[in-house]
């Protein structure tokens, strides 16, 4: 069942086979664990909300007509669960209940990194994991799609039910936001005074080929 | 060379792979000459970076096990209730499905037969319609022939008290020119009586 291509499984699935709907479940699950980890930046309600849609898809699989990829169909429930969510809470994102990385997870600094620099990663995340939250709820959805499922244009409308202009449009308008809010940390970000993980290992490298 | 607005959404979609074609060489063109370009595009990779490093979480193994017991549990009922009920409520959309193709074969069916009740129905309107305007014809012949014949009788009528009336002078002709009078008509006395008074 491991080499089943999605669309397979879900015909099982639809067909009431639960080892299929388990196999679909172990591909996907991270896929929206992060989404919604990215959209709610709290990893209970992830979780809580990532078990929920996979519910829905369980209970919807008489629905799936084949046209669309099931991943599409699947974040079509995820997308549309998280803005039911959102309304029955009528409420914005807490900013100030996100933890400093974004998750509940303790924050792993790179081993090499000086006390300096572990304080600016830890800042950049937080204020990054802030700013994120702070994008209006389409915009955040565009880039969360883009940047972290790395879905293509045309697959994110079809899961907003918009243009393939709009999601363009929302893209930079979302990276402009982001990198106003992100302002006071440019120097920072930009690795004047502060290096990323990518950076480090690139260093170091050239070190050891100089010696 | 395009617009700083124009090159930052460039750079965005061929990022994404999404650019077209031609946009590497205009995006390349504009960066040679644009610092607030060039800071934007270093950003946008910075962000990006951190982005995707920011940590994740994952589902406990408990999560799955009781997606499974619930999605079993599920499926008991709607199997429970379709034996109770006598019709399956998971998953309903095939039934659905195969409800809405019956049905829409029986409105297929009506149309259709409805179709050739109709033209079956205008074809025989068609020969009512011509049997109608022969029946027409033929009440027209019938009112003049019946026409001609009340004029004929009138005619007849007319010309046998013309005859009744001819033979009425006739015989009158024949008692005036007569030699013998043995008394005058009233009308005649009473005229002459009339003129001895006066």
């Amino acid at each position: 069942m491991k080499d089943y291509p999605d669309e397979e499984l879900m015909k099982l699935t639809a067909n009431d086979d639960i080892s299929a709907f388990e196999e679909l479940f172990r591909r996907h699950k991270q896929r929206v664990l992060d989404f919604f980890h990215r959209m709610l930046w709290n990893a209970e309600e992830a979780r809580d909300c990532t078990q929920e849609t996979f519910l829905k898809l369980w209970r919807r699989r008489g629905q799936y007509a084949g046209k669309a990829k099931l991943s599409t169909y699947l974040f079509q429930i995820a997308k549309n669960h998280f803005l039911d969510n959102r309304r029955k809470r009528a409420s914005r994102i807490d900013t100030q209940s996100i933890s400093v990385d974004g998750s509940e997870e303790p924050f792993e600094a790179a081993s090499s990194m000086n006390g300096y620099e572990r304080i600016m990663a830890r800042d950049i995340r937080s204020a990054l994991s802030e700013a994120v939250a702070r994008l209006p709820e389409n915009h955040r959805l565009v880039y969360v799609l883009s940047e972290e499922q790395r879905m293509s244009y045309k697959e994110i409308a079809e899961i907003l039910d918009c243009p393939v202009g709009t999601v363009s449009s929302r893209k930079v308008e979302a990276l402009n936001r982001l990198r106003k809010l992100l302002e006071p940390l440019r120097d920072e970000l930009l690795g004047r005074g502060f290096q990323t993980d990518k950076d480090r290992a690139l260093s170091k490298t050239e070190q050891e080929t100089d010696r | 060379m395009i617009s700083c607005d124009e090159c930052q959404k460039k750079i965005v979609a061929l990022f994404d792979r999404e650019g077209g074609e031609g946009d590497e060489a205009l995006v390349s063109q504009h960066l040679r000459d644009c610092p607030r370009c060039r800071t934007f595009q270093e950003e946008m990779v910075r962000i990006r970076e951190e982005f995707v490093s920011l940590p994740t979480v994952t589902l406990p193994a408990e999560a799955e096990e009781e997606l499974m017991r619930e999605a079993a549990a599920d499926l008991a009922r709607s199997k429970t209730s379709s034996r109770g009920k006598g019709a399956r409520s998971e998953p309903r959309p095939r039934k659905f499905r195969r409800l809405a193709w019956a049905s829409g074969l029986a409105l297929l069916s009506v149309i259709v037969a409805s179709l050739l009740v109709c033209v079956n129905f205008s074809k025989k309107v068609e020969a009512v319609r011509h049997d109608l305007q022969i029946a027409r014809r033929d009440v027209a012949v019938l009112r003049a022939e019946k026409e001609l014949k009340q004029a004929q009788e009138k005619r007849d009528t007319a010309v046998s008290s013309l005859h009744f009336r001819i033979q009425q002078l006739e015989k009158r002709v024949e008692r005036f020119s007569s030699p013998r009078i043995v008394s005058y008509p009233g009308d005649i006395y009473d005229l002459s009586y009339g003129r001895g008074e006066l």
